[in-house]
């Protein structure tokens, strides 16, 4: 009768090893739920972000060729809509434009643009969380002689953005606009 | 019967090499994380910088003071050199804002005005690193 010699791990070996692995696996299983958790937080982010950067450049270019019509105003403000008289270069003509936020069932809104008697184009899909928006008009006194005072408007904007699909994401953005071919009607 | 088993070394070896495998993954996630807040940090730099350009231009030609404005002489609220236009900054203070205007003389006219703005802002939330935006433009003297 011959004996086998076999060679096995030891329950210490077995125990040891189960340790080290279960540290290592714990680290690198957290290190990918924290990156994953970050990352899917900044793809959010960078999504609303983008919405955000599209609304306000989109507006900002009406603003700033926005004029002044007969009765001296180039802008009327309400709670949820802009409407602005917009100098189109390419067409040599002023146009209506109305900037509207439709409220949407899942409470956040969709921004929308119109041009004349065009249809409306959505700018923004459902990822206004709250916003508001303000015609600011400040006098100043030029100060030196002809001492005039003048109107200097800006419109501040304040978005904050996010969606129920988007849980947990947000990006809030504020600024001031300033019209510059009516800031320079004087 | 003679078999040869994992040693606790081996193991453990092959584990760290596991983990370096992985790690350029855990660190793709990682960088394209930053590279989102450093997008984030330039839109909102960009929007500061020409906040600051649109309210200066908006002003009356002879009211733009030459010289060379810093962070503590752009505050919101504090006026504009010795002139009554006052500035008004929606952005925080982890953007320094400066500014240049400069006289483009001619026939001792001052008939253009160069205005230079230039944003320094973090590049990421954490970082120590910063970045300088600039924005220039050249303003028309209408009177002459």
């Amino acid at each position: 009768m011959t004996l086998c010699k076999k060679k096995a791990f030891t329950l210490v070996e077995i125990l040891v090893a189960a340790g080290v692995t279960a540290i290592f696996l714990g680290m690198a299983v957290s290190m990918f739920i924290g990156f994953g958790k970050n990352f899917s937080a900044g793809e959010g982010s960078a999504v609303l972000m983008q919405e955000c950067a599209l609304f306000v450049a989109r507006l900002r270019n009406d603003l700033n060729n926005a004029v002044k019509d007969n009765t001296n105003s180039f802008i009327t403000i309400d709670e949820n809509q802009i409407k602005l008289n917009v100098y189109d270069s390419e067409e040599g003509k002023v146009k209506p434009v109305i900037y509207s936020a439709v409220p949407q069932a899942n409470g956040c809104y969709n921004m929308t643009r119109r041009v004349a008697n065009g249809s409306s184009r959505p700018i923004v899909n459902g990822k206004i969380a709250s916003f508001s928006w303000q015609l600011k008009e400040e006098v100043i006194s030029t100060g030196t002689p002809p001492i005039k005072s003048i109107k200097r408007y800006g419109v501040e904007i304040d978005l904050k953005m996010g969606s129920s699909d988007l849980k947990n994401k947000s990006f809030d953005f504020k600024t001031i606009i300033y019209p510059i071919r009516v800031n320079k009607m004087r | 019967m003679n078999k040869k088993a994992l040693s606790l070394v081996e193991i453990t070896i092959s584990m760290a090499v596991l983990i370096l495998v992985m790690l350029p993954s855990f660190l793709a996630f990682s960088s394209g994380n930053q590279g989102i807040q450093m997008t984030d940090y330039e839109f909102r730099a960009h929007n500061a910088a020409i906040e600051l350009v649109e309210q200066t231009i908006s002003l009356p030609f002879d009211m733009i003071k030459s010289g060379q404005y810093d962070e503590s002489d752009i505050v919101d609220g504090a006026n504009f050199a010795d002139t009554p236009a006052v500035f008004h900054l929606s952005f925080s203070s982890e953007f320094k804002p400066k500014m240049l205007i400069e006289d483009i003389i001619k026939n001792k006219k001052v008939v253009f005005k160069k205005v230079t703005v230039t944003i320094n802002y973090p590049v990421t939330k954490l970082s120590k690193q910063r970045k300088d935006f600039s924005v220039k433009v050249i303003i028309n003297n209408d009177s002459v």
